[in-house]
């Protein structure tokens, strides 16, 4: 296939016309691409948001195949081989104070807390993304729903996921939920924000001249614009919402014992620290590895699908 | 400015009105009944019968509400269903070392991260700079908790140099400061990495400027030039970091507090909600929101005084 002079490829096709056959060439910079293929050759230019895809790629294939990769049952007991160091033959983390694997745990671990970061981030994106859109679209709804956002946002750092645990009551679902609840004020906040820029450009005045109903507008022609700054948001977020949901399981109000839970984990792993320091410091360092995977992954999609929202979030 | 102070003032009550409803709320989220989960599997119907007269579950809600706010605004925040104290007065006695605790931390949180950020900006890309930033990736993505069993570790397991929790006297004297070291670089240690990163970013986009130059070419020595010319310009996205930062502290103290075992707010509510003492938890989290939402005003406030930039309208 021929080349242009700027190294793209030239595709051809052959058209009768009255005077006589033409040559259409096309040069491939003007074909449309898949916003992937744009997506991906900006972000693989970023060293820091290719590490943090890979970290969480691993994560991810961690996860589904725990059963196969785990050598051996998380949950499996042996007193005799209870707080084996790191580096004991057969264990390569060691074993916790019921001779449970450590390694085979925390693999299992990253699939509660994967989980829990994407449903969690999902159950906020339902509720947080509609709340946004109605508030930017319409002015009248606009204060309402931003003064419940304001109520909400006056609970610091986990208080309110917590306090939405201590009525449900713990474990992994209520805990789900809470993360949720508390990602929905933030995400709404987000969404508003693009609504409020994308609702002035001329082709929304365009849709409505044509006459699209409300609905059609919202979710045709600003949800879908909408998307790259939800995308962005979403992947921070799962990083708090793993890093809460830890926090929460660490504090004895999500997953209850013996699930292999990092956080309760570390917890557990409190009452060893003397003997066996590992117990809360492997758990620690698969958190830091996850959250960082996210947080650079976010970083790197903000600069590459929307730079100029590197002031906002 | 008296304008602007009393508007931030009136805009303050509905949000606190809010906040109250959501406390009163939670009670209304504990799945079934509220009067039988609070009383336990144990309960006899006539206990049962007690919580809710107490709670005034027998009451419609708006009649519930205002009995709850009449009791709020006169301090008045119901008793403990466990040790039948004042909830009023087990929070005020444990209020000083919260505060304390965030104010510390705040503090150590300034000096770490400001020190830190001007050196890596001034000696860019230095091994200083390299290992700050590294740090501060990890003070981001490391869950609170986890950082303060990790200084615990270092300090009172291996170098056995600190006390490893539990501050049992007075917050202001030496054995108060020695017990709260460590507590306070775990919970400001997200907030140095964040301080140090926006005073690293901000520096070095003064640095460059021309009248930097010209202070240099004037034959200023550099400790002038950066303290005097360059951070002082770059004072304002700081400031903006550690007003942010403030607030959130007294959400992180809630697991800072559970980790070193410090008798404060934080962990009261912790062991309020494993013991389902709902007149506590309600009384915990409203105070701590309140706070929140005051430290949020003041830092607005004391913005528009330093910054004339800042819109008071």
């Amino acid at each position: 296939m021929p080349l242009s002079t700027q190294g793209y490829r030239i595709s051809e096709a052959k058209m009768m016309t009255e005077t006589g056959e033409i040559t259409i060439r096309t040069d491939e910079k003007y074909r449309r691409k898949s916003p992937f293929v744009d997506l991906w050759k900006h972000l693989k230019r970023n060293k820091l948001a290719v590490t943090g895809l890979a970290i969480v790629t691993v994560f991810i294939i961690v996860a589904i195949f725990a059963p196969v990769l785990a050598p051996y049952d998380p949950y499996k007991q042996d007193l005799t081989i209870r707080l084996l160091p790191p580096g004991s033959p057969g264990h390569l983390l060691g074993t916790d104070e019921y001779g449970r694997d450590m390694l085979s745990r925390l693999i299992y671990g990253a699939r509660l807390s994967l989980l829990v970061g994407f449903s969690s981030v999902g159950f906020g994106l339902a509720f947080g993304v509609i709340l946004g859109l109605l508030a930017g679209y319409y002015s009248t709804l606009d204060s309402i729903i931003m003064r419940i956002v304001d109520i909400l946002l006056a609970f610091p750092g986990v208080l309110l996921a917590l306090a939405i645990v201590s009525a449900l009551g713990p474990g992994i679902a209520n805990v789900i939920i809470a993360v949720g609840v508390w990602s929905i004020p933030t995400i709404s906040r987000v969404v508003r924000g693009t609504v409020l820029y994308i609702k002035e450009m001329d082709y929304i005045a365009a849709a409505k001249a044509l006459g699209e109903t409300d609905f059609m507008i919202l979710f045709k022609e600003i949800l879908p614009n909408c998307v790259s700054s939800i995308v962005v948001y979403a992947t921070m977020r799962l990083a708090t919402a793993i890093l809460s949901a830890a926090t929460l399981s660490f504090l004895g109000l999500g997953a209850q014992p013996p699930a292999a839970e990092w956080g309760a984990m570390a917890s557990t792993g409190r009452n060893y620290i003397f003997q066996a320091p590992y117990l809360t410091l492997l758990p620690g360092f698969a958190i830091i590895l996850v959250v960082f995977g996210f947080n650079s992954l976010g970083d790197g999609l903000r600069d590459a699908l929307d730079p100029n929202l590197k002031n906002a979030l | 400015m008296t304008g602007y102070i009393v508007k931030r003032l009136l805009q303050l009550i509905p949000v606190l009105i809010g906040v109250s409803i959501v406390v009163f709320l939670m009670i209304y989220l504990i799945p079934g009944d509220a009067a039988e989960v609070i009383a336990g599997p144990t309960a006899t119907a006539e206990e049962i019968t007690n919580i809710r007269i107490k709670l005034g579950l027998d009451q419609p809600a708006y009649v519930q509400y205002f009995r709850y706010m009449s009791g709020v605004v006169r301090g008045d925040l119901g008793y403990s269903f466990q040790t039948g104290q004042a909830v009023s007065e087990a929070i005020a006695t444990r209020y000083v070392n919260t505060f304390g605790l965030a104010l510390f931390s705040a503090l150590i949180a300034v000096i770490i991260g400001v020190t830190a950020g001007i050196i890596s900006a001034v000696k860019q890309n230095s091994w200083f700079d390299h290992i700050c930033m590294s740090i501060s990736i990890l003070g981001i993505s490391a869950p609170t908790f986890w950082i303060g069993l990790l200084l615990i570790i270092i300090f009172c397991v291996e170098l056995k140099i600190l006390p490893i929790s539990g501050l049992s006297g007075q917050l202001w004297t030496w054995d108060g400061m020695k017990h709260m070291i460590l507590p306070a670089i775990t919970l400001g240690f997200n907030s140095s990495a964040m301080i140090a990163r926006m005073t690293r970013s901000s520096v070095l986009e003064i640095i460059h400027q021309d009248y930097i130059m010209t202070a240099r070419a004037k034959g200023l020595s550099e400790f002038i030039v950066i303290m005097k010319h360059a951070f002082k310009n770059a004072l304002i996205p700081i400031i903006t970091v550690i007003g942010i930062d403030f607030g959130s502290l007294l959400g992180g103290a809630v697991v800072v507090e559970s980790v070193f075992a410090i008798n404060g707010i934080g962990r009261l509510m912790v062991q309020s909600i494993n013991a389902r003492d709902f007149p506590m938890v309600q009384g915990t989290v409203l105070v701590v929101a309140t706070t929140f939402v005051l430290i949020n005003l003041m830092v607005d406030i004391i913005y528009a005084a330093i910054d004339p930039r800042i819109s008071y309208k």
